[in-house]
């Protein structure tokens, strides 16, 4: 059977046993810690800590890739198991329940919204690059806007053209009245995020209504026209999704920076309180 | 689809997301190919930068950029192409830098303003506490020794300061656990170890995360442990603070096991651990006693509640008392009518002529007394060294007869006399002082208090020391004693001629031997002179109408009327008190029924005196109480009390020696004292069946038979752990049959204690003050 595995099955199977064995092992330690009279809480939060410090660095890491330290592939996969990890600790250290004070309701407040973010942000890499790639032509981020008036300026050219080609100010009129405001900014956001590709298929059918009261020559750029459609609806989905995919870790990121520092400041109340390790 | 990103060599720029700018028009498609400075700078001039070549200027445009342009550069080397100014904008990832800046200035901030607002500490607080703790804890500073730490201090090592145990001593500010509040069970170390010896044993099957854990439990060289090691706080209003796993017990004992059923030491003698404080043979009673006394027409106790009956608490069954249970056919023997009662005091016999011959003299004695030291006479007169010594040199000598005595017991006797002396003066002079200078400061004042001011006078004043407080006077200013005074002629009786008789039962008296009458010894009292008219019937063997052969009829006396006699002390304490005895010297205490005040502290007083040193004890720690046991067993043998109540060794103050302490009562409940077994009877009456008590409290089999072993365990036995009890153990399998997991439960706490030994509720702030005036 193991022949049949996948190698990238297979080590999805041994991430999992690997987390699999640390979950036990930790929940074994604690329990022990538990019972012979240790404040499992000091140790249990200090490796949950720890553990979000480990996650931390992932970012750190990013920014120095000069550095031979592991491929990023690596360090995101550690990242991704890690942080599952660091979900057990912490459902440890509060032992399943919801803190009853103030400020640690803050700090479990912050942890779970780094958390969510995180399986969010897990999500979406792990299904958006996909749809984006079989989207359509896959473009770099970075450069969307300005293909984006590229493609405006085109379409501008083109229904000049026509006006010139066929004495006929139908498309410019279409243009003018219903397609300009179209591409003039990325459009539909929230459309691409649930799949759906109505507004395309809205103008679509305009076009198709148009094609209608054109001739020959109108039907050559329509189709033209349709492509540019084409394009800014794939440019829009590409925004939308490797936006996405950047703008997640808006909300990660700073959270877990506040969360470190809650962290690190709810370990010294406990050290300065709980008359330290024990 | 229409394709719209070249990414071939000269169409394709080089993106560069991790730079901090980027160019304002990137959006337009339109960026330069120079981009910001790192500090957000436009750095556009022109489209190139026009390179010369011979005397030419040729245009460097690059291909991405749409080629040479065809103006070229001008004369003058510049670009003909200048690109206008942008304002350059931050890419995502610095815009997502700024925004992790923001979040934690965000998160310091409000951090800071927390920790300098007046309600830090209910921000901070990480759950509310329990009701009894919540009521009294206004600030963090009442638990924690961090709290009262000042910001100052925290940078000059004052956290050092703080540690669980240091938050372990505020809590004892009101919580009292003795001094050892610290240590497991609040025991001494070696109480510890001892019992840890007597349960030891082979584990039972015990669970291996228990036997792991046990291998990591914290071990601190000071032995203690902090209350929040068990007790956890912040958890809530209703929170159980008590609330502590099972296998966390057993992680510290040696022997571990699986669950009550399985593997729980056995119960052993439990919950006869000790002999009972009253000696009742239960066998016996049951057996013999109970029928005799149902054949006798009396109706003694038929079942178990006639007495015994659960104690306020429900936990404890106790007795119903001496007055229910036993006083119809003890009561008796309490107070044994006819008898005298119990000498008290008493004027020992003193061969007075030879000590008057070896001595200075010992003053006046009564000639006839000839008994001995009371035990309570002896314990007045030990308290002095001299006379302790004295009463060692004499302890089997005979006081009546000193003729050929060696000089140390003649010494001894000396000092014996003049000691009582001092006391009886000392009594008569300061009153009860003298006695608490002799029994000590810690004398109760039942004992004090209940010796009859007259009843002393009466005994010291008779008549037997006349002269005591000028002989003790003179004595303890060195003179010696007056030597006997001539014999004085008693005062002749008003209502007879004949001289008085002496009460010296001189069967030869002076009438009939012809002679000066003989004046009574001036030692001897006086005032009990009879001063009745000699009877006519005498007993003079020897008298006038017995040689003057037959009398003849002489007339009829005048009849005289019978003069009624007082009633004598003895038959007046009949039923109890004080009195004084004529015949023997003595000042005797009856009682007058069950639990009489001045008996038990005698007793008391006394039991405390015997002492024995502890193993350990250092030398001379403990002061010899050979005599003071004497005393005891004497005291003892002469009151019915300890007939009844045992009387146990028990640890003193010091730790370094045991005294006797008698048993006053039964097994009472002690709220404060807590044992290592809780037990509620009360909660288990409904599950009792038809046997009743016998259920759990079985007779052992051949417990009539082996009646005397219990009562063995009375008889000159002071240890109370060993003993033979009249019931068989309680069976393990009773309590397991209800005390299962889905059951009754099986936790450790639901049975046993923790905290162990005299522990007195949380301390209260019970200080008053002085009412103020009202305005």
């Amino acid at each position: 059977m193991a022949a049949t595995l996948t190698p990238s099955f297979r080590r999805i199977l041994l991430r999992a046993g690997l987390l699999a064995v640390a979950v036990g092992g930790v929940w074994s330690w604690q329990h022990g810690l538990a019972i012979s009279l240790h404040h499992t809480a000091i140790f249990t939060g200090l490796a949950l800590l720890g553990t979000c410090l480990g996650l931390a660095l992932f970012n750190s890491r990013k920014k120095l890739p000069f550095l031979p330290l592991l491929r990023a592939a690596t360090w995101t996969q550690f990242h991704i198991y890690a942080g599952w990890f660091s979900i057990f600790l912490f459902l440890l250290h509060t032992g399943l329940r919801w803190p009853d004070g103030l400020f640690e309701s803050l700090l479990a407040s912050v942890f779970t919204l780094v958390a969510l973010s995180g399986v969010f942000g897990l999500y979406l890499s792990r299904t958006l690059p996909a749809r984006l790639t079989h989207h359509g032509e896959n473009v770099i981020y970075e450069r969307i806007p300005a293909l984006r008036s590229k493609l405006q300026r085109d379409v501008e050219a083109l229904v000049l053209k026509s006006v010139e080609d066929t004495k006929s100010c139908t498309i410019a009129d279409f243009y003018a009245t219903r397609l300009k405001s179209y591409f003039d900014r990325p459009r539909n956001f929230f459309y691409y995020l649930t799949r759906g590709q109505a507004p395309l298929k809205n103008i679509l059918s305009e076009i198709r209504l148009l094609e209608r009261y054109t001739n020959e020559r109108e039907h050559a750029i329509l189709a033209e026209l349709t492509e540019c459609l084409q394009a800014k609806e794939n440019l829009d989905f590409q925004l939308a999704g490797q936006g996405l995919l950047k703008y997640w870790l808006f909300v990660h990121i700073p959270l877990t920076a506040s969360l470190l520092l809650l962290g690190a400041f709810h370990g010294l109340l406990v050290f300065y309180f709980a008359g330290g390790l024990r | 689809m229409k394709r719209l990103q070249p990414f071939d060599f000269k169409s394709s720029n080089y993106e560069r997301p991790n730079q901090t700018w980027v160019c304002g028009r990137k959006d337009c498609g339109d960026a330069c190919q120079l981009g910001p400075d790192l500090k957000g700078n436009c750095r556009a001039t022109s489209e190139c930068r026009p390179r010369k070549d011979g005397d030419r200027w040729f245009c460097t445009r690059a291909d991405a950029r749409g080629g040479k342009c065809p103006d070229g550069p001008r004369p003058d080397g510049t670009c003909c192409r200048p690109i206008p100014p942008c304002v350059p904008r931050r890419s995502v990832r610095s815009r997502r830098g700024i925004a992790v800046l923001l979040v934690s200035a965000l998160t310091l901030g409000c951090i800071f303003i927390a920790l300098g607002h007046s309600d830090r500490d209910d921000f901070f607080n990480p759950g509310p506490l329990t009701a009894p703790h919540a009521s009294g804890a206004a600030n963090c500073a009442l638990c924690h020794t961090a709290a009262q730490i000042s910001s100052g201090e925290l940078f000059k090592g004052g956290l050092a300061k703080s540690s669980a145990h240091s938050d372990s001593q505020l809590c004892l500010n009101c919580h009292n656990f003795g001094p050892r509040a610290g240590e497991p069970h609040n025991l001494a170390p070696a109480i510890r170890v001892a019992l840890t010896k007597k349960i030891a044993g082979p584990a039972a099957s015990s669970r291996l995360a228990v036997s792991v854990a046990a291998e990591i439990v914290p071990t601190d060289a000071s032995n203690q442990l902090a209350c929040a090691t068990c007790h956890q706080e912040h958890h809530g209003r209703d929170a159980d603070l008590k609330k502590i796993a099972d296998a966390s017990c057993q992680v510290c004992h040696t022997k571990q096991f699986e669950s009550f059923a399985s593997g729980h030491p056995g119960f052993d003698k439990y919950p006869y651990t000790r002999r009972t404080r009253i000696e009742f043979d239960h066998a016996a009673h049951i057996g013999t006693y109970f029928e005799t006394a149902k054949k006798s027409g009396q109706t003694p106790p038929t079942q178990c509640n006639d007495c015994h009956t659960p104690a306020s608490d429900n936990r404890l069954m106790v007795t119903k008392g001496f007055a229910a249970n036993c006083a119809a056919c003890h009561l008796d023997s309490i107070i044994k009518p006819g008898s005298k009662g119990l000498a008290v005091l008493s004027i020992p016999g003193l061969d007075k002529k030879s000590l008057d011959a070896k001595t200075p003299g010992i003053g006046q004695w009564p000639a006839d007394a000839d008994g001995e030291l009371t035990p309570f006479m002896r314990q007045l007169l030990a308290s002095d060294e001299k006379t302790a010594a004295a009463l060692a040199t004499l302890k089997d000598a005979d006081l009546t007869n000193l003729a050929s005595a060696n000089p140390a017991t003649v010494a001894a006797a000396e000092q014996l006399a003049w000691a009582l002396k001092d006391f009886f003066a000392d009594l008569i002079t300061t009153g009860h002082a003298a006695l608490q200078k002799r029994l000590g400061p810690s004398a109760p004042a039942a004992l004090l208090g209940q010796l009859p001011a007259d009843s002393l006078k009466a005994f010291t004043q008779t008549g037997w020391w006349p002269d005591l407080l000028a002989e003790v006077a003179a004595h303890r200013a060195g003179q010696p004693p007056t030597k006997p005074a001539p014999p004085v002629a008693p005062p002749a009786p008003a209502a007879t001629s004949k001289p008085a008789v002496t009460n010296n039962n001189d069967l030869l008296g002076d009438d009939l031997l012809g002679e000066t009458p003989k004046p009574a010894p001036a030692s001897r009292p006086t005032a009990p002179t009879p001063t009745a008219p000699k009877p006519a019937a005498t007993d003079d063997l020897l008298g006038d109408d017995l040689l003057a052969g037959p009398a003849p009829t002489k007339p009829a006396a005048p009849s005289t009327p019978k003069v009624p006699t007082p009633v004598a002390p003895e038959k007046w304490a009949a039923t109890g008190g004080w009195s004084v005895s004529q015949t023997d010297f003595t000042l005797r205490y009856k009682p007058s029924g069950h639990a009489d005040a001045f008996l038990q502290a005698w007793l008391d007083l006394t039991a405390q005196a015997v002492t024995t040193p502890a193993k350990d004890a250092p030398p001379a720690a403990v002061p010899v109480s050979a005599a003071a046991r004497a005393i005891f067993t004497q005291i003892s043998a002469a009151s019915s009390c300890v007939k009844c109540h045992s009387v146990d060794d028990t640890p003193t103050a010091t730790g370094h020696a045991t005294a006797l302490l008698v048993n006053w009562h039964a097994a009472a409940p002690m709220p404060q004292l807590h044992t290592f077994v809780k037990y509620s009877h009360g909660t288990h009456f409904s599950l009792l069946d038809e046997h009743g008590c016998q259920m759990c409290h079985q007779l052992a089999p051949n417990a009539a038979a082996s009646g005397s072993s219990y009562t063995a365990a009375f008889k000159d036995n002071h240890d109370p752990l060993k003993f033979k009890s009249s019931f068989e153990p309680l069976n393990q399998a009773t309590c397991a049959q209800c005390h299962v997991e889905r059951g009754a439960g099986t936790s450790c706490l639901l049975c046993h204690n923790y905290h162990v030994g005299d522990i007195a509720p949380a301390k209260v702030k019970a200080s008053f003050s002085a009412p103020t005036a009202r305005k």
